[in-house]
């Protein structure tokens, strides 16, 4: 993955966002590729009335090469330092001892590492507040699980082959877990519900598992309109 | 109007058709497992066909009316009935004030969709009335329906209703011939995945070949199947990529896994292929324990069977209209 993909593919999607085309329904992206979500009989409409032949595909295929053809001026990001405490090993992070054994280095030298690193939010995406991460130590590369798992723990902290990141929700997950925090990444009474954003600079910080248990916050999650 | 829970059964969550525009935040669509069944069901009762309703997993709900109602059932047979009266599915039904109306055992299908006509009046979250189970939310209806629940609906048909102690069911019906291809062990259509070329050729004919049974532990983000196991050519890491409902990925264990609404946003997982629209609803209607097999189609056959299913739904609703009872 380049920084310059991924720089096009952001910029590609806030493009789309803001011209938002007939019919498009969705506008999102990943690492280095975009996807296009369309209503398919809106856009069928919008051709017919427009006395186009082409197929709604076609039509959706060349507004995105176009777009990419015109790409302006990328924007900076606004961003933010965020320090997240992480409980690292043990019943927070099941996996540590297996990315260590892949990673030929000790539990301890593994967090040692992780936590060490400074990281890039880089985009939002999985889950409601889940946060794709960007600044893994090569040494920690660890691939996915064989089988993801049906549930993982809330605040986990995973890795994913290059990509490590921190899962807002108990959803199923196939990344190895080495950690987990206390912080809610995802929190419906903030007015930006989301903890972390595209641009934020992320430092990790060790607690002890009493610390884990004394902060973890409530989640309360009256309804905002 | 007041629909009191005297029973949440199994797994009843409310659904409407879901979320849209908002996976840029992570925000899944969710939404109606079978959006045929729950469109199908709000057109029955004169409802906008997204509006909210009851999706009813494997029975076990039984609900009580403070007032007369227009309802319709529609998807799988729970063995409905109200008092000894038997409920019709795919049919509009006037019941009266203080109708017990319960859903029993599964005779055919896995997901009923119970449409009140005016809708079920809860709070919208993100634009829509869905629950999200992975919230672990308190409040509806972002959690599962729970025994003691009152819900308001916003019905309003005591004009229109006998005073007969039995439920009137209309004549008429919806034709079966509209039907997605639902069935015990079904056929479904998919298209090609972009990492489709990336399995063996002996994988890809046993994708449209064999059969694979629904796993137990496959629910609202996703079907998990069993089966003999689907293998790339040579092993490599993905970065995570955008994923949808209906998204088929294989991971390394080779047991596909067909994402379904609550699905996330994002996953690194090979996509071998892609269930196509208008058989996601024969997906929701599948149980554990059902053999699947898939057909590739191509993805203009795939539109023009969305295409026609939204014609389908669209005379339906113009025919419906027309009905005076």
């Amino acid at each position: 993955m380049s920084d310059d993909a991924h720089v096009k593919v952001k910029a590609l999607t806030n493009h789309f966002a803001r011209l938002a085309p007939q019919g498009i329904v969705e506008c999102v992206n990943s690492f280095a590729s975009l996807a296009v979500v369309y209503d398919l009989a809106a856009t069928q409409n919008h051709l017919k009335q427009t006395k186009s032949s082409l197929t709604p595909f076609d039509y959706i295929a060349g507004l995105i090469m176009r777009g990419l053809e015109n790409l302006a001026v990328i924007e900076t990001e606004e961003s933010r330092e965020i320090v997240i405490p992480v409980c690292y090993g043990g019943e927070c992070g099941q996996d540590l001892e297996a990315v260590a054994r892949h990673c030929r280095m000790s539990p301890d030298e593994v967090v040692k590492l992780h936590a060490g690193g400074t990281y890039r939010m880089l985009f939002n995406g999985f889950a409601p507040g889940f946060a794709y991460l960007d600044g893994l130590n090569a040494r920690l590369t660890t691939p996915r699980r064989d089988a993801p798992r049906v549930r993982v723990p809330k605040g986990s902290i995973g890795i994913g082959n290059t990509q490590t990141g921190i899962y807002s929700f108990p959803t199923p997950g196939g990344w190895n877990l080495i950690g987990r925090t206390p912080r809610a990444l995802f929190d419906m009474t903030r007015t930006s519900p989301s903890l972390l954003r595209s641009g934020d600079t992320i430092r990790f910080k060790v607690i002890s598992n009493r610390e884990f248990e004394t902060e973890s916050e409530t989640h309360a999650a009256p309804i905002v309109r | 109007m007041n629909i009191e829970v005297l029973r949440g059964g199994w797994l009843t969550t409310i659904q409407d058709a879901g979320r849209k525009g908002l996976m840029r935040e992570g925000i899944t669509r969710g939404g109606a497992l079978d959006e045929f069944a729950l469109r199908v069901a709000n057109l029955l009762v004169g409802n906008a066909e997204t509006c909210a309703a009851f999706e009813i997993t494997l029975g076990g709900f039984i609900v009580r009316f403070d007032d007369a109602a227009l309802i319709a059932v529609c998807g799988a047979d729970f063995d409905a009935k109200i008092g000894d009266a038997n409920v019709a599915r795919w049919r509009r039904i006037y019941i009266n004030r203080g109708s017990v109306l319960s859903f029993g055992r599964t005779r055919t299908g896995a997901r009923a969709y119970l449409a009140i006509g005016g809708g079920l009046n809860v709070e919208q979250v993100f634009g829509s009335r869905s629950a999200m189970l992975q919230i672990e939310s308190d409040e509806l209806p972002l959690r599962a329906v729970r025994d003691g629940d009152v819900i308001k609906t916003d019905a309003c048909l005591c004009e229109f209703v006998s005073n007969k102690d039995e439920i009137q069911t209309a004549k008429w019906s919806i034709s079966p011939s509209l039907f997605p291809a639902y069935g015990e062990h079904p056929t479904v259509r998919v298209t090609r995945g972009r990492e489709y070329q990336d399995f063996t050729p002996a994988s890809l004919m046993k994708l449209t070949t064999e059969s694979f049974r629904v796993g137990s532990n496959s629910n609202r983000t996703g079907y998990r199947l069993v089966g003999s196991p689907l293998k790339i050519t040579s092993t490599r890491e993905m970065l995570s990529e955008v994923v949808l409902p209906g998204t088929i990925q294989v991971p390394p264990d080779g047991a596909p896994i067909i994402l379904l609404a609550d699905c996330q946003t994002h996953g690194g997982y090979p996509r071998i292929a892609h269930v196509a629209q208008v058989d996601l609803p024969v997906i929701a209607q599948t149980r554990p324990g059902a053999s699947v097999r898939f057909k590739e189609i191509s993805l203009t056959q795939a539109q023009s069977l969305s295409l026609q299913r939204e014609q389908d739904l669209a005379l339906l609703k113009h025919s419906i209209s027309f009905k005076p009872d």
